[in-house]
């Protein structure tokens, strides 16, 4: 699993390529920590290449999703495939996780709040 | 159609372990692409829990898959997962996901979505060994 982050007016952009496991989620998550040390609570996560993600990968996203929400920010993920898409309505995320199509609407959406 | 694999108690062998079930699973006729990819998903956070919560990712120790497919449903058997709480007390997979999110809970997730995707989930001891029987029934 390759994360690259990229920060710009306010965003924090985190690419992931790969696989999401029990394994490469210890890394995101202490990717996000240092983001939310840094006060970068307005993060989008670019799921273009993302191949895979299992419960240990969502988990990381809930964990944060509440403290992301007290510093007024919030994840918007994009690009997501058909797979990974379906992991997070198997488990009703996708209710809940603001999920878009492409990098524009990220921008637009995260921009709106 | 029959597959087994032995593999040591490591995170680091999951993402190997994937790509031996999806080879396996393309060649499963009555299986489209969505359902395999969940199946392999369900598989995966069973053996990554018994690694990591049965087994402590102890790479002396290890764990044995084996799947059975006829017309009617695949039958999956993990053996030597190790005991561990979130199978003991698996009241987490039946948690309303708000309450995972205001907990800021990590774990338990896995055996919601186990419980989701498969039609019989079981976590039994026999012999001094523990085991995880999960089918998916196919028609």
């Amino acid at each position: 699993m390759e994360i690259i982050q990229h920060y710009e007016d306010e965003i924090l952009t985190i690419q992931l390529t790969g696989e999401l496991d029990a394994k490469s989620s210890i890394d995101l998550d202490e990717t996000i920590k240092l983001a939310l040390l840094q006060e970068k609570t307005r993060i989008v996560i670019d799921c273009q290449r993302l191949n895979y993600i299992s419960s240990a990968g969502l988990g990381v996203f809930i964990s944060h999703l509440d403290d992301l929400k007290a510093y007024g920010g919030k994840f918007v993920f994009y690009g997501m495939n058909g797979s990974v898409y379906n992991v997070f309505e198997i488990l009703g995320l996708h209710t809940i996780m603001e999920i878009v199509r492409d990098r524009f609407e990220a921008q637009t959406l995260m921009n709106e709040s | 159609m029959k597959a087994n694999l032995t593999t040591i108690c490591n995170i680091d062998t999951q993402e190997e372990i994937r790509a031996f079930l999806n080879k396996f699973f393309r060649g499963v006729e009555d299986l489209n692409d969505q359902k395999r990819n969940q199946i392999v998903l369900a598989i995966d956070e069973a053996i990554a829990n018994a690694i990591i919560h049965g087994n402590d990712n102890d790479d002396q120790k290890s764990i044995q898959l084996d799947i059975d497919i006829n017309s009617k449903r695949i039958h999956i058997e993990l053996s030597d997962i190790g005991l561990f709480d979130e199978i003991m007390n698996n009241d987490k997979k039946d948690k309303h996901l708000k309450e995972v999110i205001k907990d800021k809970q990590k774990g338990g997730l896995g055996l919601k979505l186990i419980y989701s995707i498969m039609d019989v989930v079981c976590f039994y001891t026999q012999n001094n060994k523990s085991y995880c029987l999960m089918v998916k029934l196919l028609k």
